[in-house]
């Protein structure tokens, strides 16, 4: 006879690695270049993102540019919002148009 | 009341939402079939319609956009749109990958709002997490909930009240009503009941003197009182079905035996996954003209090993084969019973039992490592691979955009965003 094993339990109050970064409204995307080193996201990277989520200043977000699609800081300025990069090599973007398509909730680089 | 819920132009609209510089153009999905599964709002309303030749279709829209069916994608879509519907109430019926049905009853209160305003907030989410629009049809009962839907195509949301069902009648043609068939359509229309609205205004006595029990179900629905129960999710498969169309169609003997085969694994390595086994299998072939011949047998005991159904399978498929072309072919597994324990019958060895036992659990194994039909059964060779070479671009996009760690075999559960980034 041993002891019962007290593991079963324990793990009641743990979360598993989907259920932590998964939501009901989570998509992914391939990042394909580095427009956002300095935040820490590389190309090759996969980026999970909530579809339909409301940005707020400061948020990485998925964008649609008059066509383009951007991944990019969002920031609300004088009541428009601008895109910007975390790269000196890409240009800031006020767009006349612009659709957010979700917002960025986690990153994932598998080495 | 009850709600329905019917994707807009589902298969299409999921890829325009995984590919969303394709939105606002004419897409259409079946590519590896050469026949439109499905046809975007901007396709149909070009003159594109489901079923049609790729050939008609690009002759109608020179700059339709062929994609193949990207079923993976789809199935997870569908699986999301049902969570969402889920959230707003427990009773909800799975009706096919991209409709279903709920029962909103006495959720008003709970939600602060009108069965109106519920589906609305459904129809929100769906569309805000998924990018993709549904229509919503509310009303006291599914028939009726259906030809809501139907007014409210695409990405509307109609309601129909009990006082007012006459007036959304008026203008529906008997044979639009759902689960009206052409041949009872032809009837009505002999008693001179062209409308919705005229046949549910005869008399209770008169139907039912001309119509059988689902037409009486029907005439009962339409005045309002629910007459098709609802089939909540089921928890244990009743029955596995599995067919595959091939192409082009085939008078090989022994190719269309192989196909059958290779359903028989498929479906019995679903019913190995859910615990189950069957006594009852019906097999059938469909020839190049579409016509369907079918025919069922049993087997000793309940099974879910394919080495257990062969002999009984071949023996069936010698009774329906004809010379000819054909399409497809398919399997059900019916009477679903649990597997374990299994009962050797009088005669048998259950040494051999064990055995299949392990040798299966051992193909599962290696399916789990190696993909679907590592190991399979020789007579499903021939079907094992492709028929004919695929053309590029038959292959779903997101099958080519591995990332690290998916294989060509399995990816992640999640919907991809299929766009170049800037």
């Amino acid at each position: 006879m041993s002891w019962p094993s007290p593991a079963e339990e324990e793990l009641l109050d743990t979360i598993s690695f989907d259920e932590w970064l998964i939501e009901a409204s989570t998509f992914m995307v391939n990042v394909q270049n580095d427009a956002m080193q300095n935040a820490g996201i590389f190309t090759d990277d996969v980026v999970i993102f909530r579809r339909g989520q409301k940005p707020k200043s400061g948020d990485i977000v998925i964008a649609d540019v008059e066509g383009e699609w951007m991944m990019r800081y969002y920031q609300i300025e004088e009541e428009r919002p601008v895109l910007y990069p975390a790269n000196g090599n890409y240009s800031v973007v006020t767009p006349e148009e612009l659709t957010v398509i979700g917002v960025i909730r986690s990153v994932i680089r598998r080495y | 009341m009850l709600l329905h819920v019917d994707g807009d132009s589902f298969f299409a609209s999921i890829e325009q939402s995984v590919k969303p510089y394709l939105k606002g153009k004419p897409v259409v999905t079946g590519k590896e079939r050469n026949i439109i599964a499905a046809a975007s709002i901007e396709a149909k309303m070009r003159g594109v319609a489901r079923g049609m030749t790729l050939w008609d279709a690009k002759k109608v829209v020179p700059d339709l956009v062929v994609l193949p069916t990207d079923y993976e994608t789809v199935s997870l879509f569908s699986k999301r749109m049902h969570d969402i519907i889920r959230r707003y109430t427990p009773i909800v019926e799975e009706y096919g990958v991209d409709e279903a049905f709920a029962d909103l009853t006495g959720l008003r209160r709970y939600h602060h709002t009108s069965y109106e305003g519920i589906a609305a907030k459904m129809q929100q989410d769906i569309h805000g997490e998924l990018g993709i629009t549904v229509t919503m049809g509310i009303a006291p009962t599914k028939t009726l909930c259906k030809i809501a839907v139907d007014k409210g195509k695409p990405a509307g949301l109609v309601s129909i009240s009990r006082s007012r069902i006459d007036e959304f009648l008026r203008d529906v043609a008997v044979e639009d009503i759902w689960n009206v068939g052409p041949a009872t359509a032809a009837l009505l229309r002999k008693y001179g009941m062209q409308t919705a609205l005229q046949f549910k205004q005869k008399p209770e006595e008169y139907i039912q003197k001309l119509l059988t029990k689902p037409g009486m179900q029907t005439w009962y629905e339409l005045n309002g009182m629910q007459a098709i129960l609802f089939e909540e999710q089921k928890v244990s498969y009743k029955s596995i079905g599995k067919s595959k169309t091939f192409t082009p169609p085939s008078n090989d003997k022994e190719f269309v035996f192989a196909q059958l085969v290779k359903n028989i694994e498929n479906a019995c390595m679903k019913a190995r996954r859910y615990h189950q086994g069957t006594r009852t299998i019906v097999i059938y072939l469909r020839t190049k003209e579409f016509r369907s011949i079918g025919i069922e047998g049993t087997v000793e005991r309940v099974t879910a090993y394919p080495n257990e159904l062969i002999g009984a399978v071949r023996k069936m498929f010698e009774r329906v084969w004809k010379p000819g072309y054909y399409r497809a072919t398919g399997v059900f597994l019916s009477n679903l019973q649990p597997l374990n324990p299994m009962q050797p019958t009088l005669f048998e060895n259950p040494v051999k039992l064990i055995r299949y036992t392990a040798l299966y659990g051992a193909i599962d194994n290696l399916r789990e490592h190696y993909g679907k039909h590592a190991v399979h059964l020789g007579a499903s060779l021939h079907a094992q691979k492709n028929q004919h070479i695929s053309s590029r671009g038959d292959v779903p996009l997101r099958r080519e955009m591995l990332i690290k760690g998916e294989t060509k075999r399995k990816r992640l559960p999640i919907p991809m965003l299929q766009v170049k980034l800037r």
